[in-house]
């Protein structure tokens, strides 16, 4: 996934035909249903190769052109044959006004509004369709903005004929509509194009000839839009950003040019650099965890970092540092370690090109930017970037960085205290377990897609899931969350209870590695058990399913009383159960499902 | 000059190169249909640097009447690059 990757549009459709010959492998496949006004025949490749950028295999399905009623009201389609994990409907508004488009003058009646009314029911109407019929599958949602205005010499902006006003009115509509479901996406497709350029991306010969509104280009940029999207929506975002210091966060070498000599300053390139340490500042204040591993003298480089007046970032901002003339890739992986996040979740950012490649080729699993030669790109170049982009921010994304911080102080507590006890109570910890709701929905399933190690069965279950669990009445899914005297660490557990007969399951239980050692897992189980209970189950089945990465929770049930019954499988009477709630933690229980 | 199209073609249609005979049209070869034409006339413009027009576009339809019109159209056969201007 680390190759250097072309950039011309051809280049690319060539590659996603190369790409389209793979053999699928089901755990990396996405299959998506695209639906459109306009001929979209060409997409095919493009698609599939920017998805493979992000790590997924394309399966791409087309529905005729024009016949999106068709597709979606028909029960019997071949929408709802493919059963797709997405469904993308792209409306032209060009296309869907077309009356108004043709003749302009309609825009100074009553049938402009009555247009975009009925539309924008319609189109919500399908929504709500494909959404009950495809209960597991996203809708994607581009808004669009045509490459003309249907009366462009009137220049008046606000004039209702110039139209302009109805593309803006219609665009507000379609961003409106994420509200319909967390499974809508809203892909701001015509804000994009307003700063790309709409007519770029389309050429006036392959919409004569083949009534397509896009070429390649344009079929190159909306694929890559798309693609972050349905990555964001599955939570693929990168967690750490690793920097390197010289040339990097400031122009010149510490080491050579001394702190004077550095180019970093609220004037020209100095200003470039700046700007590149602001938006890693915002990456940091979004839950983004920042590191460093640059070769210098550690005092020389902490100098910059406590006496420049022009950094940004402070030694606070990170949360681990690796400033020594060891070989990188060692100190990626030392990083890693410290910090308990794989190396997947890894971007490093280098201004030398020979470290770059070396962090390629030793650690694959890293995401390692061209970063641009000239400074001065550097700032929209990593506004720009994918591997960071989330759907929204959740309030634990937003207190990540300060719980990675709180992490830290409570482990120098931890080494001035005598029992792990007494640590434990001078934390203060607060748990709260309640139902899960559909405020926490997102949480959950973002924590679902995300938890590798303290996860007992290691389900990846989306948004669609959850909501399919919480609606039967035989299973309850608890969200827990933490706070304690060092900070709130927000939802960071989770447990899933599956009731049958006398029997109830332990489907998923996890918890973030922010909190474990804390006896949280002790309160959870507990609460699970007693949960059981009241709703009358005898016995408690747990499961374990080892993975790569979640070795440590091999003994979880044992460790509680579980009898191993083989194949990963733990039974736990209840009747002879002996958990209790630790003591080191004030409980809450915001009542049961 | 032959080769260079074969040579676009092959990879546009995802074909080997040995497959084009001089006397390929439209539909006689694997993807070469109304889509693949359209690829087709931005790949060569790409590769020779000239701006095909719509026209041009639609009867355009076999190797030999490509290699007449790029013959004609701004490419110099000496060193085979463009004389025209893109649009």
């Amino acid at each position: 996934m680390n190759e250097k990757l072309p950039t011309g549009a051809l280049e690319r459709r060539r590659r996603g035909v190369e790409l389209m010959k793979r053999e699928l492998d089901d755990k990396t496949s996405i299959s998506l249903h695209l639906l459109s006004t306009f001929n979209l025949d060409a997409i095919t490749p493009f698609m599939v190769e920017a998805l493979d950028r992000r790590g997924w295999q394309a399966q791409i399905h087309l529905a005729e052109f024009g016949q999106i009623a068709q597709s979606v009201l028909d029960p019997m389609s071949t929408l709802y044959k493919s059963n797709p994990d997405g469904v993308i409907i792209i409306p032209a508004s060009e296309d869907l006004f077309s009356p108004l488009y043709h003749d302009p003058q309609k825009f100074l009646t009553d049938e402009a509004d009555d247009l975009l009314q009925s539309r924008a029911k319609e189109i919500g109407h399908w929504i709500e369709v494909i959404l009950d019929r495809l209960p597991e599958t996203v809708c994607l949602v581009p808004t669009w903005q045509a490459d003309y205005l249907p009366q462009e010499y009137i220049l008046d902006p606000i004039a209702p004929n110039r139209g302009q006003l109805l593309g803006e009115q219609w665009c507000k509509i379609v961003r409106e509509m994420g509200a319909i479901s967390p499974r809508v996406v809203i892909v701001d497709w015509a804000d994009h194009t307003a700063r790309y350029g709409m007519k770029n991306y389309s050429d006036p010969r392959l919409w004569y000839l083949g009534r397509m509104r896009l070429n390649p280009d344009g079929l190159a940029a909306i694929s890559d839009l798309l693609a972050a999207h349905i990555a964001a929506y599955r939570n693929m975002a990168k967690k750490v950003a690793v920097v390197d210091l010289d040339n990097t966060l400031w122009g010149g070498i510490v080491g050579e040019d001394g702190m004077s000599g550095l180019v970093l300053g609220e004037e020209g390139v100095g200003l470039a650099f700046m700007d590149f340490q602001r938006e890693l500042r915002k990456l940091h204040d979004a839950g983004i965890i920042l590191a460093i591993c640059s070769k210098n003298n550690p005092e020389d480089a902490w100098k910059v970092f406590e006496q420049h007046e022009a950094m940004l970032l402070k030694r606070s901002h990170f949360a681990s540092a690796r400033i020594n003339w060891e070989d990188k890739a060692t100190n990626l992986r030392e990083i890693s370690r410290e910090l308990n996040l794989g190396l997947d979740s890894f971007v490093f950012f280098d201004d030398n090109p020979v470290e770059r490649d070396w962090i390629r080729m030793a650690l694959p699993e890293v995401d390692v930017p061209e970063l641009p030669i000239d400074p001065a790109y550097r700032p929209q170049f990593i506004r720009e970037m994918s591997s960071f982009q989330r759907i929204t921010l959740t309030q634990e994304d937003m207190q990540r960085a300060d719980s990675y911080k709180a992490q830290s102080l409570r482990t120098q507590l931890k080494s001035s205290v005598a029992s792990l006890d007494e640590f434990l109570d001078s934390l203060d910890q607060e748990v709260k377990i309640a139902p899960v709701h559909a405020g926490s929905l997102a949480r959950a399933a973002q924590m679902c897609q995300r938890t590798n190690q303290f996860n007992l069965t290691t389900q990846r279950y989306t948004v669609a899931d959850l909501e399919k669990i919480e609606a039967d009445p035989q299973q309850e899914l608890y969200t827990v969350a933490v706070k304690d005297r060092y900070g709130d660490s927000g939802i960071t557990g989770l447990g899933i209870l599956r009731f049958e007969d006398d029997l109830a399951h332990i489907d998923v239980l996890l918890l973030s590695c922010r909190v474990l050692g804390r006896k949280i897992e002790n309160a959870l189980i507990a609460f699970l058990a007693e949960r059981a209970s009241e709703r009358g189950a005898h016995s408690l089945l747990g499961y374990y399913y080892p993975t790569e990465k979640n070795v440590q929770v091999a003994e979880f049930y044992k460790d509680f009383g579980f009898e191993d019954s083989g194949n990963g499988k733990f039974l736990l009477e209840l009747a002879q159960s002996n958990l209790k709630y630790p003591s080191n933690v004030q409980l809450e229980i915001e009542g049961v499902k | 000059m032959k080769d260079r199209i074969k040579t676009v073609m092959a990879r546009t249609f995802d074909i080997p190169i040995a497959e084009i005979g001089d006397d390929a049209e439209i539909n006689s070869l694997p993807n070469w249909d109304s889509l693949g034409h359209m690829l087709l006339m931005l790949e060569l413009e790409a590769e020779f640097g000239v701006s095909i027009s719509t026209d041009d576009m639609t009867s355009l339809l076999s190797l030999e009447l490509l290699e007449g019109y790029l013959q004609t159209n701004g490419i110099d056969p000496e060193q085979g690059e463009s004389v025209r201007k893109v649009q």
